[in-house]
């Protein structure tokens, strides 16, 4: 995953293929080792453009938009989450059963239904994936919440005339801190697997913008004569997701050893 | 367990409104549903037109009110395509996909669980290692992608399954292998840890030590105590397979449920994509109340209070 964001950030300096620069000589060339050349090493597509460095640019949109979603879902899930778990009573259950009924629609679909009311692009992307990610968080956090708001020393500091603000961001975050980073691996794995789902479909990132998802949808048309269109796009899908698992796996371990049991 | 029951039925209500309050916001986040069922070119006065056919010059509460009271008699309005009741349109496509699903569902489960028992038992051997990377590959792959790669050597190199349509079983296979690539790793990696996690545990050296046969000790006490997380894991995977399943039926060109709705996002055809939800997250929230009842009854020490 990291070398996914460093090729992202670094990748376009140091492999300078301009990734939209066409060319129909050199159309639809197969990566080396498939009777391509060196020069294009993951082969080209149907206008000749360099597909190495077109997945370069897509990482680029692809980390953006799982990132600042990950980000928009941690930030509403957290706030929500401490809210309910703090409060507790009526404000509590009316964001939990908003949770509920949101869960009881797949991310999926939920996000498709969205975006064709506010119609795709990149900004919308990443508002619809943001805010349709809170309930994850907001439910580690309140039953973490609820826990530490027992223990001692929350009682303790709310004996001596804390403000509930205070005790929230001084004693019940950082106690909850564990878990919000591990969950937000996960989102930002199962993030990357949405955006690309959506671009795939046509709804997420608009070409042309290469997004992992809309670089398979395009090879799709060309799929008889070149395969590589597809399939080199899709396994940097699978192995960064991998990554990030691999990753948010070991932070469980590393970080609370209770959740380990978790999945 | 009937009291529990009794009480989670009574949710259901309450979030099927939510649900519906969810969808109706949805339309509106645009500011003018008008505007998108018309389009962007329309003279102001077909808009005031339409604005009125659909209501949307009442109040919001009103609209709101409206929509829920049609919505419950199942009155999605009218598709703008088809110019028919746009839930039957849907309900119509149902069979077909519930075909595609339970077909990956039984496939990924016959798949699944026996390599899960394997790996568990066999922990650590060649076989463990491969089937558990897979596995791992097989959770992070996006459903569109394997769709795509297996269309790719069936469909295109090997010319041995169709790549689209519907009718046949040959037109199953590759679909609901798509489908159940996801499922099937997830379903092996959660059995392989629920048989580890049962494996050192009183009750089986108990059983072992009566004399029991290995077998008898691996299907009635082992299996039986790590069916309850795989069955937890099923439920809750439900929504990403329905959400999978809109996928796979768009990219097979599947005629279901799912490939309707995405026409409709293309064809802004909101009173069918609307219907698609709700009639799918009403899928979701039996599904996840079948899957409580299946824990009640699989494992006795679970009370629900």
């Amino acid at each position: 995953m990291l070398s996914a964001a460093a090729a992202g950030l670094l990748g376009p300096l140091l492999y300078r293929v301009d990734p939209d620069v066409t060319s129909l000589l050199d159309r639809l060339r197969p990566p080396l080792f498939f009777g391509g050349t060196i020069e294009h090493p993951l082969g080209t597509d149907q206008l000749g453009r360099d597909i190495a460095s077109r997945l370069l640019r897509g990482a680029r949109i692809s980390l953006l938009v799982s990132l600042s979603a990950t980000t928009i879902s941690a930030i509403l899930g957290v706030a929500l989450g401490l809210i309910s778990g703090y409060r507790r009573g009526r404000i509590d259950d009316v964001i939990m059963r908003v949770g509920d009924a949101q869960l009881s629609m797949p991310f999926l679909v939920l996000a498709i239904s969205v975006v064709a009311v506010l119609g795709p692009g990149l900004t919308n992307l990443i508002l619809i994936l943001g805010v349709a990610g809170w309930i994850q968080f907001a439910r580690i956090v309140r039953a973490e919440t609820l826990t530490v708001s027992h223990r001692e020393f929350v009682e303790a500091s709310r004996a001596v005339g804390a403000r509930d603000g205070r005790i929230l961001f001084r004693h019940v975050l950082p106690n909850v801190t564990a878990s919000i980073v591990v969950m937000a691996t996960f989102q930002f794995a199962q993030m990357i697997v949405v955006e690309s789902s959506l671009s795939f479909l046509g709804l997420g990132v608009r070409p042309p913008t290469a997004s992992w998802g809309t670089m398979i949808s395009d090879g799709r048309n060309y799929i008889q004569v070149a395969w590589w269109l597809t399939t080199v796009p899709g396994a940097v899908i699978m192995f960064v997701v991998l990554g990030a698992n691999l990753f948010g796996d070991w932070l469980r371990d590393r970080l609370d050893p209770h959740l380990r049991n978790l999945d | 367990m009937g009291k529990f029951l009794a009480r989670r039925l009574l949710q259901v209500p309450l979030i099927v409104v939510l649900v519906l309050t969810i969808i109706f916001f949805t339309l509106r986040l645009s500011g003018d549903p008008a505007a998108l069922y018309v389009g962007q070119d329309a003279r102001a006065e077909d808009l005031a037109n339409v604005r009125r056919m659909l209501g949307l010059d009442a109040p919001l509460p009103v609209q709101y009110a409206r929509f829920l009271v049609n919505a419950l008699r199942g009155n999605f309005g009218q598709s703008l395509r088809y110019n028919e009741p746009a839930l039957p349109i849907l309900l119509e496509r149902w069979p077909v996909s519930i075909q595609l699903a339970v077909a990956s569902l039984v496939l990924s489960l016959l798949i699944g669980l026996p390599v899960g028992i394997v790996s568990a038992l066999r922990r650590g051997s060649l076989l463990d290692r491969v089937s558990m990377t897979a596995a791992m590959l097989g959770q992070g792959a996006p459903v569109f992608w394997i769709g795509v790669v297996l269309i790719v050597i069936f469909s295109v190199r090997l010319r041995w399954l169709p790549a689209s349509g519907s009718g046949t079983w040959q037109h199953l296979v590759l679909p609901s292998l798509t489908l159940g690539a996801f499922f099937a790793s997830r379903v092996a990696r959660f059995t392989r840890t629920a048989i580890l996690e049962a494996l050192p545990q009183d009750f089986v050296r108990t059983a072992r030590a009566k004399g029991l046969s290995e077998a008898r000790v691996l299907w009635a006490h082992i299996a039986k105590n790590a069916a309850i997380p795989v069955i937890t894991v099923t439920g809750l995977t439900i929504p990403a397979l329905i959400g999978g399943a809109v996928i796979t039926e768009s990219v097979f060109s599947w005629p279901g449920v799912g490939n309707a709705i995405i026409a409709a996002v293309y064809n802004r055809d909101y009173p069918i994509v609307q219907s698609g939800v709700f009639v799918i997250s009403l899928l979701v929230l039996a599904t996840n109340i079948a899957v409580d009842v299946l824990y009640a009854a699989l494992d006795p020490r679970i009370r629900f209070d």
